[in-house]
């Protein structure tokens, strides 16, 4: 696990200013056609410097002509510094599919996966939640959502053989408040839930410990609790899932039925925040959100299996990488002296899953899937 | 290009061991099974690429980068942007920047179709437009870059089946047609071809 001072390094790195793009200039093999090698470069640098651009990202963001606008330079000379900007920017080069599978790179796509505790569910996601990535799962209320979160909150502090990330969660709370009762009975059935694990394990996992439980009532201190208190966490290790529950209470009630516009310029600027704590820290993000009614004529984000789909609307669902819904069915399961409401666990969209469904029932030790059909 | 992280490795490998099995049944004389001792999954995995691109900034670099990766690869054919919307959505606020840069964007990517005979397939995604106080499904990124891409399809729901329909084409008419995806990938569904009607 790196440490936060050598993440800060690394970020130090990132940044590049102007000395360095001059230095990565100063490497690069000038073009044969523009007289000797030394002139050249100083008028690149000269140039560069009337330009008053200071980073390396300055110089991407813009397009060519305007590089080339600003800096007076030719075409020939501007496209060497841009290639001198590329390769200070790029992290890696890009890697075959064979060498991602042997694990040749840890940060990209490694095929990692956060467990649920339960093997039908496991199963149903293909080993868990991807960790590069917002998950989503929405339902109505009493769906048993936040049963399902703060099952997930204590199977990422498991280790990696165990199917956890060997971290806490991160639990942000924006309408009620912390169901910590419920919590806590979780935390003292694990053994149960979790039989397949040795109790000597379990018995040293201080999970109530490792569950940092933030509240958000608005957008800005959702702001600062993703901006600040977040990153420290994740840099530190201490945390490796990040729970937002829920998404939509913060979006639906901040805005009139006309700012849409504005709204989704908030929940762009929201979601990829995640995306990049996601991304930095290889970190899983599963959002709840809430459901609401299908309009009539609305424009088909699939087949419906139900009259309501998650709420806050296509901008929010194409930024979401697996979407989940639950809901509750008419049936019953009984075990010995429990009896729980049968619930049905849809896949609506992943990159690697089918569309699938499960049932599952919620026990005190927590959400089990019942049985796999389809 | 994979902007949104939405390339999964299982996903991947499915696929390949389906095409696999697809052309070893498919080989019948010969030559073509001796083809299919070397088009195996370590062939084929070896030859898909990932580069992972965070934001636009990224997206511009491994372009401007990609001509070198051409040269030193001259059996990689295919580039795939997946999503170029992903990327320009965010963090731009000023949209005749955005505008802009897809437009240098495009013209990067045709003069390296071009240059190096590849072919590209870019993602985009849909956004809602209101038009008549009612509103519509159409692709991202707006009328500009709609003049990017040379053909243009677009995958859509209609009810419960999947529809593919060319609206851009220099060589085929508009047309639809229904298809699934199963666990090998894209197939066609158990329909047949339906014309087009009433798009947009």
């Amino acid at each position: 696990m790196i440490c936060w001072g050598q993440k800060q390094q690394l970020k130090r790195q990132r940044i590049k200013n102007m000395t360095e793009i001059l230095q990565c200039l100063a490497g690069y093999r000038p073009t044969t056609v523009n007289g000797p090698a030394q002139e050249q470069k100083c008028r690149i640098v000269s140039h560069f410097q009337s330009a008053n651009l200071k980073s390396v990202r300055e110089v991407l963001s813009l397009p060519a002509v305007d590089v080339q606008r600003l800096t007076g330079l030719a075409h020939p000379e501007v496209h060497q510094l841009l290639t001198a900007a590329a390769h200070a920017c790029r992290r890696h080069a890009p890697l075959s599919v064979l060498q991602l599978q042997r694990g040749e790179c840890c940060r990209c796509e490694s095929g990692l996966r956060l467990g649920v505790s339960c093997p039908v569910l496991d199963g149903l996601l293909r080993g868990g939640l991807p960790v590069g990535g917002i998950t989503e799962l929405s339902g109505q209320s009493g769906a048993g959502k936040t049963q399902l979160a703060l099952q997930i909150s204590l199977s990422v502090q498991y280790p990696v053989e165990h199917g956890g990330l060997g971290g806490g969660a991160l639990y942000i709370c924006t309408e009620d408040s912390f169901p910590i009762r419920r919590l806590q009975q979780m935390i003292s059935e694990q053994a149960n839930l979790r039989s397949e694990v040795p109790s000597s394990l379990i018995r040293g996992l201080r999970f109530s410990d490792h569950v940092y439980i933030e509240h958000a009532a608005d957008l800005d201190s959702l702001q600062v609790c993703l901006s600040r208190r977040a990153p420290v966490l994740l840099a530190a290790g201490l945390v490796r899932l990040i729970v937002v529950d829920s998404v939509a209470a913060l979006f639906r009630s901040e805005f009139q039925a006309e700012d849409w516009m504005e709204r989704n310029k908030q929940l762009l600027t929201f979601s990829s925040m995640l995306h990049q704590l996601s991304q930095e820290f290889t970190t899983p993000v599963l959002c709840i959100n809430q459901v609401t009614d299908v309009l009539k004529d609305h424009d088909s984000l699939g087949p419906l299996s139900s009259s309501v789909t998650p709420a806050l609307g296509l901008a929010w669902a194409n930024q979401v990488l697996v979407r989940l819904m639950i809901r509750r069915l008419q049936k019953t399961v009984s075990r010995g002296d429990q009896s729980s409401a049968l619930r049905q666990l849809e896949v609506v969209f992943a990159p690697h899953l089918a569309r699938s469904k499960c049932e599952v029932a919620v026990w005190r030790e927590g959400v089990r899937g019942v049985a796999a059909f389809e | 290009m994979d902007t949104e992280g939405s390339f999964v490795l299982q996903r991947v490998v499915d696929i390949a061991a389906a095409v696999v099995r697809h052309f070893s049944l498919l080989a019948v004389d010969g030559e073509q099974k001796d083809t299919m001792q070397t088009f195996n999954m370590e062939s084929i995995l070896s030859n898909i690429f990932l580069v992972r691109c965070h934001d636009y900034v990224e997206l511009q670099a491994e372009l401007l980068l990609l001509p070198d990766f051409l040269r030193d690869k001259p059996r990689v054919r295919l580039l795939v942007i997946d999503s170029v919307a992903f990327p320009f959505r965010q963090h731009l606020d000023d949209l005749s920047q955005r505008t802009r840069l897809l437009q240098g964007l495009a013209q990067q990517v045709i003069s390296m179709a071009t240059r190096h005979n590849i072919a590209v397939v870019i993602t985009n995604q849909m956004t809602t437009r209101l038009q008549d106080s009612q509103s519509h499904l159409v692709p991202a990124l707006g009328e500009i870059w709609g003049h990017a891409s040379t053909t243009r399809i677009i995958l859509q729901w209609e009810g419960s089946q999947q529809v593919a329909a060319i609206v851009k084409s220099p060589c085929c008419i508009d047309t639809a047609i229904q298809y699934q995806i199963t666990s090998e990938g894209f197939r066609d569904a158990n329909q047949p071809e339906i014309t087009l009607t009433n798009r947009r």
